[in-house]
């Protein structure tokens, strides 16, 4: 038994096979080394080698090749040892540093094999070992880019299932062959393919629109990576290359220091409400998240009218390796020390040299990060102390109390917060204020006269603003000394995020409610192919954050919908496919007409599609239903044809092969074909694969050393 | 009541024994008829089938010598009966005698109770003794007195007849014809084989120094083997679709019955185990539906073997072979 599981197999010689399965390994390969797998030296050893491996491979697949075999042990020995070094070698021990070795690992030994694969076993195996470096590729990846390599490999891979399909039962079509034969034998190849991999799309799809979206959380290892490590100028301060020489805290305004057209100036240590100008749609990093959260960045406490400011200037330094656990504010610690929290863990991948603020959802508790110190200040965010340049990869676990409108609305209800506590601390230094226009302070008292909570004040303010101001991004310059709230509230009544969040949070305070006002990223858009978020430059915002005793705080935008903490946010892996495509589809009503007649002819073609497959289905059926003998003296009688010797529909499979192999295929072991063919027909038990293997490639042989060409019909 | 028949499944049943013993029957005839290989393989395809062989041909073309060389090679009891108008059906089967010593009526039976039996010149016999023998062909024992007496197994009739002299003849009926296993037509001899035959090679002398290759029961054995050899249904279906075609060609009256079928079947399986093939292929069934089918076609101008023959032949040439 164990011999003849171990028995060498026939070698395989179908070249469209070997090359199919080359091509499926290829794009497999490519597609790790594509998402940074990989010195150089392991990227063209693996797409030339491979190449060269799987050729190699077809040339000697008639060979022992032990000296071969040795080799590629040793091979795979030497590629396991390196795998084990730069295991042990990983400074922090975390899974994640070893995702990459691993990879690189899997690409050695599907190099060292493809130097070896004589028989088909070997190239399905092949196969097989590709598609565990898809999907290595298709975790390592975070861009639509791994779609090329899928589809290469799905459509490679696809062939060479329906060809090894084909050539085990016999019905792999000659290579050698006249055009119309070849034509024919080529759509009940084609044909199959097509279907197969329609049927896959649909099948994926459905499921791709209910499995539940995976984010970070699920992850074993938290990813995390620094492509350089360039300290910033000042460590613990801010840093944003990104400003250029309108960074307030850079170290000067150089010539030749432009603002990149993406650098947001909220990222900055002060926020001035009076600049103008908004970044574009740059992508600036991708955040794998279970769901959608803001991405804060910073918070600012001190509001002199115009221009926004932090009054921590002393961050404490946190050391630690993977993670680098965070302390958070008094107030976020204290309230999610003894309440109900949850939790959600992101991974930014960042794409833009940017500032050296850590984006996460309120509040980070952990950070997954290359370095061992970050900066953390005491409202929660963190700094880094080295520049997040492209590449740059870190997670974060962020813990937030699980809040309600009616939490919200009970907060704080009949409580005096007495001094020396979190809660009137947080009072002290959020309510501060410099003297705020009387207007103002009257407007905020009247939107809120009927508002009994802290919830519906903020909610009533909001309405007003909604109501009463339009939000644009094209508001006039703010005039020389005008308060920056007033103005927006009663000479433009237009204005963007920061007059919004600035003015709300005012008149919060005015009303002695605490609250400041948050920089960051709104989650932008989920890219339902690759369950990231796609941050870009033009989702920089800035919102409110109140502050809700015994609660913490909560953010709250009038014009960013993003739903409160503990609120289910159901999601499949595939939310947002539909708007995700529509954002990149032409308008649609513009073209309604057009689109029903397409849906139409679209209903139209699906029925004939269902009509032409059920034919084909009872065709295929058909071809099912015919058996090897039958099929082989087919292609017996079309080698046979082809020559001029077709046979007589009297002649028995032996008599014909015989008279073949005496005029048209002068190759004796052609008279023995039709013993096979009429043995596998008859006889009592068929014939072994084996020996139909041997017929299919005798007759191949045969036909391959006897033309058409040249010879009369 | 005696009784010679052999439980057959209790033979030693040896593919391979069947096999050598074709071959051996097969040389052994070789060294008496001269040239003649296909009518030989024919005669021992008969004999494997386990069906009756009639030797048809003009006369001097060697009939009787196949026929005796075949008795003799297979060993075993030999009975010959000369088909003449006189012969009466007690001479083939035996008589009961009156015994004055027991006082009582013996049996004693006639040239029919033999393994193989050469009746020669079977269409000089009249009707009433061709119906006899044919009856104890069919049912392999004889009816003498009331008393019914097993013929011996294996039991195999080879007979003779010349086709073209009618006076004094008595023509075998379809129906009777229908008994016969094949009909197998030798032919002249080439010219090196008569010149072979003329230098004394081969002939009478020959049948003089030939040896039994066998045992009757053997010979039993190997028809019973012979017909465990695998028919796959397709080739089944080919037989049908044959001889379906028989029955609907246009110059055919009455075509070739289930019994045709089935002594077609067991002669193509025959054929397989000397072949060396433990299964029935398609040219198996080719090689043997004329000698197995023509003799039974009535045909609508007169049945003569060569016309039936040509329309077996066509009929096998356009008929596609099962592909399996």
């Amino acid at each position: 038994m164990l011999r003849k599981a171990n028995a060498p197999r026939p070698p395989e010689d179908s070249v469209a096979l070997r090359v199919v399965v080359a091509i499926a390994v290829i794009a497999a390969t490519t597609a790790t080394l594509a998402q940074g797998v990989g010195g150089s030296g392991l990227r063209v050893a693996a797409t030339v080698g491979i190449a060269f491996g799987f050729a190699f491979s077809h040339w000697a697949r008639h060979r022992d090749g032990y000296l071969l075999k040795v080799g590629l042990a040793l091979g795979v020995v030497i590629a396991f040892a390196s795998f084990l070094d730069a295991v042990l070698g990983a400074s922090t021990g975390s899974l994640a540093e070893i995702q990459i070795p691993l990879a690189e690992l899997f690409l050695w030994v599907q190099l060292l094999h493809a130097l070896d694969v004589p028989a088909r076993r070997d190239l399905l195996f092949s196969l097989l070992s590709s598609l565990v470096l898809m999907a290595v590729a298709g975790v390592l990846s975070i861009s639509g880019g791994l779609a090329v390599y899928l589809v290469v490999w799905g459509v490679a891979t696809a062939s060479s299932l329906v060809l090894a399909y084909r050539s085990e039962i016999g019905d792999l079509p000659p290579l050698v062959d006249v055009h119309g034969r070849l034509a024919e034998q080529r759509s009940t190849v084609t044909r199959p393919l097509i279907g197969a991999v329609a049927l896959v799309l649909l099948v994926a799809t459905a499921v791709f629109l209910v499995v539940p979206a995976a984010g970070a959380g699920r992850a074993v290892a938290f990813p995390a990576q620094l492509p350089s490590r360039v300290p910033v100028p000042d460590q613990g301060g801010l840093a944003n290359p990104s400003l250029g020489a309108d960074d307030p805290s850079g170290p000067g305004a150089g010539p030749g220091q432009q603002r990149a057209s993406f650098g947001y100036f909220g990222f900055s240590q002060t926020m001035d409400t009076s600049l103008r100008g908004r970044p574009d749609d740059t992508l600036v990093m991708r955040v794998k998240a279970a769901r959608p959260d803001f991405w804060r960045g910073q918070t600012f406490d001190l509001w002199d009218g115009r221009v926004w400011e932090q009054s921590d200037h002393e961050p404490a330094t946190r050391r630690g390796s993977s993670p680098i656990e965070l302390r958070g504010s008094v107030e976020d610690r204290a309230i999610l020390d003894r309440s109900a929290s949850v939790e959600l863990v992101q991974t930014v991948y960042v794409e833009r040299p940017g500032p050296n603020l850590i984006f996460a959802a309120a509040s980070p508790q952990s950070l997954y990060m290359s370095d061992n110190a970050v900066f953390e200040l005491n409202d929660g965010t963190v700094r880094t102390g080295v520049e997040l340049s492209r590449g740059a990869v870190y997670s974060v676990v962020s813990r937030r109390p699980a809040v309600t409108e009616s939490i919200l609305r009970a907060a704080g209800e009949g409580r005096v917060a007495r001094p020396g506590t979190v809660d009137r601390n947080v009072a002290d230094r959020y309510t501060q204020l410099p003297e705020v226009p009387e207007r103002v302070a009257r407007l905020a008292r009247d939107v809120t006269a009927s508002s009994l909570t802290t919830y519906d004040k903020v909610r009533a303010l909001e309405a007003w603003m909604g109501a009463n101001t339009t939000y644009t991004l094209d508001i006039p310059p703010l005039p020389a000394g005008a308060d920056a709230v007033e103005q927006y509230l009663f000479v433009d009544k237009q204005g963007f995020c920061e007059q919004i969040g600035t003015a709300l949070v005012v008149m919060l305070r005015s009303l002695g409610v605490p609250a400041r006002l948050a920089v960051g990223y709104t989650p932008g858009e989920r890219n339902p192919f690759t369950g990231l978020f796609e941050v870009r430059a033009d989702d920089a915002h800035a919102w409110a954050e109140v502050y809700f005793p015994g609660v913490g705080w909560q953010a709250f935008d009038p014009t960013a919908a993003v739903p409160l903490a503990g609120e289910p946010f159901s999601s499949s892996a595939g939310t947002g496919l539909v708007s995700f495509l529509a954002g990149r589809l032409p308008s649609l009503p513009a073209q309604a007409p057009e689109v029903l007649a397409g849906l139409g002819a679209a209903l139209a073609i699906t029925l004939a599609g269902a009509g032409a497959v059920r034919r084909r289905v009872a065709k295929r059926r058909a071809l099912a239903a015919r058996t090897w003998p039958d099929l082989f003296l087919e292609r017996l009688e079309v080698a046979g044809a082809e020559r001029g010797r077709p046979r007589r529909a009297s002649e028995s499979a032996i008599r014909y092969s015989e008279a073949l192999s005496t005029s048209v295929l002068p190759d004796r072991r052609v008279a023995d074909l039709g013993h096979i063919i009429e043995t596998a027909a008859f006889g009592p038990e068929g014939v072994e694969d084996r020996e139909r293997r041997l017929a299919e490639s005798v007759l191949h042989e045969a036909a391959s050393a006897s033309p058409t060409a040249g010879r009369e019909p | 009541m005696t009784s010679s028949r052999v439980d057959v499944a209790a033979l030693p049943q040896s593919f391979g024994a069947a096999t050598d013993l074709a071959g051996a029957l097969t040389e052994n005839l070789g060294r008496v008829i001269r040239g003649k290989a296909e009518p030989i393989r024919l005669a021992v395809t008969a004999l494997l089938s386990g069906h009756h062989l009639l030797l048809e041909d003009v006369p001097g073309v060697g009939k009787t010598l196949l026929a005796k060389a075949l008795a003799r090679s297979l060993g075993g009891s030999f009975g010959r009966i000369q088909g003449t108008p006189d012969l009466l059906p007690a001479e083939l089967t035996g008589v009961s005698v009156f015994r004055k010593a027991s006082e009582d009526w013996e049996f004693r039976p006639g040239p029919l109770f033999a393994n193989v039996v050469l009746v020669d010149e079977i269409n000089r016999a009249t009707p009433r003794t061709q119906s006899a023998l044919l009856e104890a062909m069919a049912e392999r024992q004889v009816t003498v007195d009331g008393t019914s007496w097993d013929l011996p197994d294996p039991f195999f009739v080879v007979a003779t007849q010349n086709p073209v002299e009618h006076v004094g003849t008595f023509p075998l009926v379809e129906g009777q014809r229908d008994r016969f296993g094949l009909v197998v037509e030798i032919g002249h001899p080439s010219k090196a084989a008569e010149r072979d035959l003329l230098l004394g090679a081969g002939g009478a002398e020959a049948l003089q120094g030939l040896r039994p290759v066998c045992e009757p029961l053997a010979l039993a054995a190997a028809v019973a083997t012979i017909r465990t050899v695998y028919c796959a249904p397709a080739i089944a279906d080919y037989i049908v679709d044959l001889v379906a075609g028989t029955r609907h060609h246009g110059e055919v009256v009455l075509g070739a019955s289930p019994r045709a079928s089935l002594s077609l079947l067991h002669a193509a399986k025959a054929g397989a185990t000397m072949a060396g093939r433990q299964f029935v292929v398609p040219d198996d069934v080719r090689a043997l539906a004329v000698p197995a089918l023509a003799h039974r076609l009535m045909l609508r101008g007169g049945s003569d073997l060569a016309t039936a023959s040509g329309i077996v032949s066509r009929i096998v040439d356009t008929l596609p072979v099962p592909r399996g």
